[in-house]
């Protein structure tokens, strides 16, 4: 069977956003020197990974049809707390206790979400506004780690060259990919995004799904703030606000459907490299932060319009292609 | 859902929530008698002016099907333009009017979004949300104090006394809910909100020009914003790039908390009003207790999932329990 050998590969064929980031690239390089060194890529490489291991899980949600809010607040949480716990339990431990929170913070959401039947979005807008409380209440203070090696995480290139934190980001959405394509839970987690009542009608155990997307969710959220937290050496309640938008542009920049039913990790992964360009471009040609802002917004919306947008110009395509078609056969005819 | 359950929710759409904010107000007395007197009340019923405008529109976006999480980025633009407007020499009512047109174009584009680009509400919206936010930070980018002298004309609204007794921003909170329910009840535009909100479908069959319906919908929605905006600079006295943000959710928790549903269809208007004066009320209990902000923010999220919760339970009694 052919479709065996397209099981790790994206579904639908779109590889839009990596000829969008190639031809990007190529542009930059031409345009200015200063993107033509190895270091602009692997900062390119590393800032991408941070946001793009939350994008992994954030893929899961949006592809079964949901949204997570709450995963900038998860980070400032999940990074508070780590930064507490590295100088008492080491940092093997301390990052094991992180996903476990992690964890049990997106099941907690997934209950809400599944067992009260209330709309994501707004369960985790709620939860979004909670979470970063609670790390207010636990340290209103910023925090610096002063673990070299937990710092070198994030930082280190391996040989010169490779950022771990890009290696740990393909080990992740392997194990993501896999998850998506080879197991029953991907299989349902699409087949709830295709169509809730059908799903429900063919057996899938709907709201267990849900959760489970969830946790996913808050699993790749915390590995996010791990990296995070180790990149930049310290932590702070209000970390990373606005994360969120970035990780929602990313996947859904990625061409994974908002309707959800089809998606992919590697074109979201894609997606985050292509973000964190425009916005070292934008830093290196001294845009300042707040025009940078607009700039996201609007780029958010052509994400999410871009499905009507195609659509809008298909339709034009073919009824120009059915005006050619009614001519020729008048032509014929005569 | 039997009889009993339904006279229940009906029971309850029209004092339930009036009940948790005396059961709320009970329980303050108790740990700290001296938020519960007139003053403090007449100065919580002040304060949810400004939610409660906010939240008057958004019942309205809610009911309709949607959803406007830009109203904060809303708030604070009209903030930033209306403090501008009038540092260089404008006069209070053109800068008020300045600044209502600017919130009537952020609607339109939310609108537009909408229904032309076939974006969902609250995704459309919450891409504007940065948006506005980065075009409020443009505009101006620190906040600006409002003296005496350029204050003059809108400090009236918060100061200014109805008759002599009654505060301006509690007449104004009245009388933006006695509108509010007019219209939702004897205009056509209300009865078109709820018809779209409960069947888009069915709505653009009947007729009704459904994009239009939601373009204006998101119109009033950021103009209230605007309204709760003027309020607020007017309270603080200073134009605040950052003044509106995370107020979405205090005015979508007063939506919620009010009773209407989140499905569309069915408004509840001064249940929204009793939910803004709660949310307030709670917040403020906690601010005079001497807790810290970030239990305030923890005590919003609590009533909003509480209020979520209630919902939900609704949802799953008319479903028959499935």
């Amino acid at each position: 069977m052919k479709k065996k050998k397209n099981a790790i590969h994206i579904e639908y064929g779109d590889y839009g956003i990596l000829y969008a980031l190639l031809i990007f690239w190529i542009f930059l390089a031409i345009t200015n020197s200063d993107f033509r060194g190895i270091s602009f890529y692997q900062n390119i490489l590393t800032r991408a990974s941070l946001n793009a291991i939350c994008g992994i899980g954030m893929t899961f949600a949006v592809i079964s049809g949901d949204f997570d809010l709450s995963v900038a607040s998860q980070v400032a949480f999940c990074g508070v707390i780590l930064t507490i716990i590295i100088p008492i339990i080491g940092i093997i431990p301390s990052i094991l206790v992180i996903l476990a929170i992690g964890i049990a913070m997106g099941a907690f959401n997934g209950l809400l979400i599944a067992k009260l039947r209330i709309p994501a979005f707004i369960t985790t807008l709620a939860m979004q506004m909670a979470y970063r409380a609670l790390a207010q209440m636990i340290n209103s203070k910023p925090v610096v780690v002063d673990n070299k090696l937990f710092k070198r995480i994030a930082t280190y290139k391996i040989g010169g060259i490779l950022p771990t934190a890009f290696l740990i980001l393909i080990i992740l959405a392997v194990i993501g990919t896999i998850i998506l394509r080879k197991t029953k839970l991907g299989r349902n987690i699409l087949a709830i995004g295709n169509s809730k009542e059908a799903a429900v009608i063919s057996g899938i155990n709907v709201p267990k799904t849900q959760i489970l997307i969830f946790v996913l969710v808050g699993f790749f959220t915390a590995c996010s703030s791990v990296m995070i937290v180790s990149s930049l050496g310290s932590s702070n309640y209000g970390m990373q606000v606005g994360l969120e938008f970035t990780v929602i542009s990313s996947v859904v920049l990625g061409g994974t459907a908002l309707a959800g039913g089809k998606g992919s990790i590697f074109n979201t992964i894609v997606a985050a490299v292509f973000l964190a360009t425009i916005r070292s471009a934008m830093d290196s040609f001294g845009i300042d932060s707040y025009w940078q802002k607009v700039v996201e917004g609007v780029i958010l919306v052509i994400a999410f319009s871009i499905t009507e947008i195609r659509n809008i110009i298909n339709n034009i395509l073919v009824k120009q292609r059915a005006k050619k078609q009614l001519v020729s056969q008048k032509q014929t005819t005569n | 859902m039997s009889q009993r359950a339904k006279k229940f929710w009906r029971i309850w759409d029209n004092v339930g929530i009036l009940c948790i904010l005396l059961v709320i107000m009970a329980v303050y007395g108790i740990l700290e008698p001296q938020i519960v007197n007139p003053t403090q009340l007449v100065t919580a019923l002040k304060r949810s002016a400004v939610s409660g405008i906010a939240a008057a529109g958004m019942m309205y976006a809610v009911c309709a099907g949607g959803f406007d999480l830009s109203v904060g980025s809303i708030l604070s633009l009209t903030s930033c333009v209306i403090a501008v407007q009038l540092t260089s020499g404008r006069g209070t009512v053109f800068s008020i009017m300045m600044a209502l047109a600017v919130a009537a174009l952020c609607g339109v584009i939310n609108g537009i979004l909408i229904t032309k680009l076939k974006i969902q509400a609250f995704v459309a919206t919450l891409a504007t949300q940065l948006a506005f936010a980065g075009v409020t930070l443009v505009y101006c980018n620190k906040a600006i104090q409002l003296t005496s002298k350029y204050n003059a004309g809108l400090k009236f609204f918060s100061t200014g006394k109805f008759l002599g007794i009654i505060p301006l921003p509690i007449v104004l909170l009245v009388v933006t809910y006695i509108i509010s329910y007019l219209v939702y009840t004897y205009t056509a535009f209300g009865a078109k909100v709820r018809a779209v909100g409960s069947n888009e479908q069915a709505a653009r069959t009947t007729g009704i020009k459904v994009d239009r319906t939601f373009i204006l919908v998101f119109v009033v929605t950021a103009v209230s914003a605007a309204l709760a905006g003027i309020l607020n600079t007017a309270q603080v006295s200073t134009g605040n790039p950052t003044l509106g943000d995370g107020f979405e959710l205090d005015a979508i928790t007063a939506v919620v908390l009010g009773g209407t549903a989140l499905a569309g269809g069915k408004g509840n208007v001064f249940g929204t009003m009793v939910g803004a004066i709660l949310v307030t009320f709670v917040k403020m209990g906690l601010n005079i207790m001497g807790v810290g902000e970030a239990y305030q923010k923890m005590a919003v999220a609590v009533v909003l999932v509480f209020a979520l919760t209630i919902s939900g339970i609704r949802i799953i009694m008319q479903r028959g329990g499935k």
